[in-house]
């Protein structure tokens, strides 16, 4: 596959979710991924609009990984193009839908553990990390000074855009290189990186962070209290986050909604508000 | 102005929420970025940050597996800021409603989604007649979404906006923010929740390879 070429299905793969739909989900996107090579080989309308309506079909993956799949459907119908008759022909197209699905659901499930389970967290943390670094403390603590830099706010999410996206255009790019040399391979690009260890380290770090900002955020916001409000003022948040993390708990292991826990959390507040509001319990308070 | 400000707001939204699902999954939609990007166009990013990252955690509990349709942050987001700079000039209760707001909005992606399955028959079609041009329907399913979202981000403002000559919604600011000033908590427990499951579950299954080895 030559570097134009290459580019171009490349650019093209970037729309891989366009036109997403329930009954073929990325079809339409994989299809205009396609289109250059299939342009390319078969420049007969008839072949061409028989080799479309084949990649027509369901397919679904993770989005960044979608490059190992169309460069290996890239190279498999080259070589169905130069097939020498119709009964090879036939294997190869049988052979490409098979190889199709199943690198689809393989790399849906790398990508999906590693991209929208763990490093999109993870940037998440990163970005709290930065603005702790900075100083910037007012997305926990709601009644502290709120003025920061806007370059010092906007450095956090930033972070994380450029670690996903290079990570993710260098993943795509070598995706598509590494498919078509796979040329009709089952396994093709399974093998390319160790994806268990990587999975099982980003979760690793993934924790790491999670107990050291969570460990971070409870000093600081202790600290806080404290020097404004006191002991009491300290022990009274105390308690209220500590219910509000106990019905947290209770309908995480009731497996319910986190839209329902943010429901109770309101329906709770307006018990405390209301308690606070009584004379003599406010006095106590 | 305010009106203008609002719907200049709200195509900016629908232009970042492409990123989400329809081209690029850059993450220029995550809620962190679009609260600050929104709010530097009304004068609140700090809020806009503040609120945005909050989204971001509460909403990294929905994964998009399988094309499961999870709530939408970049909307939440940006719905977020335009309901605090102009309709309640209070972080918390403009979050709350956001953060619901995203999630209903996931009911017009889902109707989006089904409409466009009609198109695949209409597609081949096409392809079968020699007239199949994938440019105008990669199109439409972009400018779709796009003013979908932008037209959901100016509604919810709008009404919320509209809803304030009316009703008095400092009366329920002390409920909201207590509430809010207890949400980073919960999303940092989730947070650990999250990926202490993912160790544990790793660990698991090395030992079960072990044992497969042995």
């Amino acid at each position: 596959m030559d570097r134009k070429l290459r580019i171009k299905i490349f650019l093209k793969s970037l729309f891989i979710q366009s036109g997403w739909n329930f009954e073929r989900s990325q079809n339409i996107g994989f299809c205009f991924a396609l289109m250059p090579q299939l342009k390319k080989i078969w420049p007969d309308w008839a072949r061409f609009k028989k080799a479309l309506l084949r990649h027509f079909g369901i397919f679904n993956t993770q989005p960044y990984m979608a490059g190992f799949i169309i460069g290996n459907i890239c190279s498999i119908e080259e070589k169905i193009s130069s097939a020498k008759n119709v009964e090879e022909e036939e294997k190869l197209i049988k052979s490409s839908t098979d190889i199709k699905l199943a690198l689809a659901s393989g790399f849906a499930s790398i990508g999906d553990r590693i991209f929208w389970g763990r490093i999109t967290p993870i940037t998440s943390i990163l970005c709290l990390t930065v603005w702790a670094i900075a100083g910037f403390y007012g997305w926990f603590l709601c009644d502290a000074d709120l003025t920061v830099a806007t370059h010092i706010l906007l450095a956090g999410p930033l972070l994380g855009i450029i670690i996903v996206t290079s990570v993710s255009l260098y993943i795509r790019w070598k995706g598509i290189e590494y498919g078509y040399l796979c040329c009709g391979s089952k396994l093709c690009g399974l093998d390319m990186l160790p994806w268990t260890k990587i999975i099982s380290r980003l979760s690793l770090t993934g924790f790491v962070l999670s107990i050291s900002i969570f460990l971070f955020t409870l000093f600081s916001a202790s600290y806080y209290y404290y020097k404004n409000f006191g002991i009491e003022g300290l022990l009274f948040k105390a308690v209220l986050v500590a219910a509000a993390i106990g019905i947290f708990l209770i309908f995480r292991r009731l497996k319910k909604s986190i839209f329902l826990v943010l429901a109770t959390l309101l329906v709770f507040s307006i018990v405390v508000v209301i308690i606070a509001r009584i004379e003599g319990i406010a006095l106590i308070l | 102005m305010e009106i203008t400000r609002i719907i200049i707001s709200g195509f900016i939204g629908g232009i970042f929420h492409l990123d989400n699902v329809q081209f690029g999954q850059f993450f220029l939609s995550r809620p962190s970025f679009m609260g600050i990007l929104i709010g530097c166009l009304n004068g609140c990013p700090v809020e806009g940050a503040v609120m945005g990252i909050l989204i971001e955690l509460i909403y990294s509990d929905f994964l998009p597996l399988g094309g499961s349709v999870s709530p939408n942050g970049s909307v939440a987001a940006s719905c977020a800021v335009l309901l605090y700079a102009h309709s309640f000039q209070n972080v918390s209760l403009a979050f709350f409603v956001a953060v619901f707001a995203g999630a209903l909005y996931s009911k017009v992606e889902f109707f989006l989604r089904k409409k466009r399955s009609a198109w695949n028959a209409e597609m081949e079609m096409e392809i079968n007649e020699n007239r199949f041009k994938i440019n105008y329907w990669i199109m439409k399913a972009l400018m779709m979404e796009g003013a979908a979202a932008a037209g959901f981000i100016i509604a919810v403002s709008l009404v919320f906006n509209v809803a304030g000559k009316i009703c008095n919604y400092a009366t329920v600011f002390p409920v909201t923010d207590l509430a809010f000033s207890l949400v980073p908590w919960i999303v940092l427990t989730a947070l650990i929740l999250k990926f202490r499951r993912q160790v544990m579950g790793c660990k698991l299954r090395k030992s079960q390879e072990t044992v497969k080895n042995k």
